[in-house]
């Protein structure tokens, strides 16, 4: 329901264009970080904790569009650090629809009032609102008060003015099920958005907070409870329906880590887009000199409790192109994401 | 260096070669190791043999260089020795075998449904599924002798086994299980997949134990006094 026909039907040309190529491992969602700058110091958030001169340095628009040219992933998922900071923002998100990638534009919405006249909308534009909870817990995990309201604010005008708009929602051991039954029903129901994301926090070392991190059983435990309720059906899920069942652990998946490469301010970033274990120079060098094999849950302690959709998602996606049936039986249910409200 | 190589079935270690000690049942296959350590004073000992498979992304024959053995139900975690163990990636990795270094877990029955190995899966991340591992490590670590272990996987994450193998313990034990599989053709194409696994296994293991040996052979440990020999 999330995802609308034209980017359904555009990622599954290039998804059979890759397979009669014969190519074993190619990009989904293109990860551009144009910086790591933010203006939150969110409690799970181990992005940001760089010296003030990497914080300092942002990627060009150009530098962006060519990162998008020279990996070839048909989506780009803006994120950082704040994209809304980026003083040149509206002129990359410009470029890459003008490329006709489908731009997911993530920001925790401080400042998104006040690019909505500049940027404009289009249904390649997706503007992803980063929302933990009802305004209590949101609060408190991206530790500042007065943010939900904001965000809440800000995404109705985008709605107004026509923008497709997207949550994107972190689930921590604070996030109790009920609680965030009740923070989809608000998202889906009375603010309208277009699709939701949901991922389980990925255990950063360097997070302000190391107390608000699920481990793997814990985190399938609690997606099964918010995923099992009878208001599951009418919530519009970004999401392919085999990972949602992946995050209730009813489904087996190993990471696909080339599936969202990463491009930041300090190179292509190896070798996912959590771990930053070193830097490659080119898309090409990332793509050919990773030892893929060693990543992924059993392979590196690192990655026992990650679920995130930034490995997964990839993994669902391929497994739907290798069992049509399973695919087609999910793109009934994922795609059609006309504007809901 | 001196290298054992074993595997718990004679079938395993025939597929590995002829160097390759096969240690029998499982009730066996402790006082098999030891009196094989006895015997031959290894250095360095190799587990060799087959494991379903746990991690998807895993085919029939993928290898699975363990990094990390566990006991299902039991605190018992072993890791080998980190210096062997990376020359042995890179063997195996210049080799351009297809392989993962991930968990490995060791439990007392074999895994038959699609439901125990997720289960599996979830709870161990492990990449593979055994029965003798564990204990055989065990015997290697109290003897104070370095060890490596290297699975094929027989059958994958998504397939279900024949039901008659819920039973199964060890090959000196498989002529009732013949006599169920002759009285149920339903399971014979399981079979027949099963011993399709089997050969693609065995072929994994033929290419990768010796690499792997060649790298036994040639790591001194650390603790070692090379001149004194």
């Amino acid at each position: 329901m999330g995802v609308p026909l034209r980017q359904a039907l555009v990622v599954a040309k290039y998804l059979m264009a890759q397979k009669l190529r014969g190519k074993k491992r190619f990009p989904l969602v293109l990860m551009l970080e144009p910086l790591y700058r933010c203006n939150l110091e969110c409690e799970g958030c181990g992005k940001i904790q760089h010296p003030e001169e990497i914080l300092n340095t942002y990627l060009s628009p150009e530098e962006c569009w060519e990162a998008t040219d020279e990996c070839g992933a048909p989506v780009v998922s803006i994120a950082g650090g704040e994209p809304l900071i980026h003083p040149e923002i509206d002129t990359i998100v410009e470029g890459l629809v003008q490329r006709k990638k489908f731009v997911y534009l993530c920001t925790n919405a401080i400042l998104l009032e006040r690019w909505l006249p500049k940027l404009k909308p289009s249904p390649y534009l997706t503007i992803s609102v980063h929302m933990d909870g009802m305004e209590k817990l949101h609060d408190a995990m991206v530790a500042r008060e007065g943010v939900f309201e904001k965000a809440v604010k800000a995404i109705r005008k985008a709605k107004d003015l026509g923008y497709r708009v997207n949550t994107n929602t972190t689930v921590f051991n604070d996030s109790a099920p009920e609680g965030m039954r009740e923070l989809f029903n608000f998202l889906n129901d009375d603010l309208g958005v277009d699709g939701m994301m949901i991922s389980p926090g990925y255990d950063y070392p360097k997070a302000p907070n190391q107390k608000v991190f699920l481990n793997r059983p814990e985190m399938i435990k609690t997606f099964e409870t918010i995923l099992d309720s009878p208001e599951r059906k009418k919530w519009r899920f970004n999401h392919s329906p085999i990972f949602l069942k992946f995050l209730q652990g009813k489904k087996a998946m190993q990471c696909t880590a080339w599936g969202n490469p990463t491009r930041s301010v300090l190179g292509w970033q190896r070798p996912c887009y959590l771990m930053n274990e070193s830097y490659a120079d080119s898309f090409i060098e990332l793509m050919e000199e990773t030892e893929w094999d060693r990543y992924g849950f059993g392979r590196d302690a690192r990655c026992t409790n990650c679920m995130a959709h930034c490995g997964y998602e990839a993994t669902a996606v391929g497994s739907m192109l290798e069992n049509p049936l399973e695919g087609l039986k999910a793109a009934a249910s994922t795609i059609g994401g006309g504007p809901s409200k | 260096m001196s290298v054992l190589i074993v595997a718990p079935t004679k079938r395993e270690a025939r597929g590995v070669g002829e160097k390759c000690v096969a240690l029998g049942a499982r009730d066996k296959s402790i006082p098999s190791l030891e009196l094989a350590i006895a015997e031959r004073k290894p250095d360095t000992i190799i587990i060799a043999g087959v494991c379903g498979g746990l991690d998807p992304a895993l085919k029939k024959g993928s290898l699975v260089f363990a990094r990390q053995v566990e006991g299902v139900g039991t605190e018992s975690t072993f890791a080998p020795e980190k210096m062997i163990f990376e020359s042995g990636r890179r063997a195996l990795r210049s080799a351009g075998l297809s392989f993962v270094t991930s968990k490995l877990v060791t439990q007392q029955n074999v895994a038959v449904t699609t439901t125990e190995k997720l289960a599996l899966w979830n709870e161990y991340g492990a990449a593979g599924v055994d029965m003798e591992t564990l204990p055989l490590i065990q015997v290697a670590e109290k003897a104070n002798i370095r060890w490596l272990v290297l699975r094929a996987v027989i059958d994958t994450a998504s397939t279900t086994l024949p039901e008659t193998l819920s039973n199964w313990e060890n090959e000196e034990h498989e002529r009732g299980i013949k006599l169920k599989i002759l009285q149920n053709p339903s399971e014979w194409k399981k079979y027949l997949q099963l011993a399709h696994g089997l050969r693609l296994a065995l072929k994994s293991l033929r290419v990768g134990v010796p690499i792997i040996q060649k790298v036994a052979e040639d790591t001194v440990s650390l603790d070692m006094d090379i001149l004194a020999q």
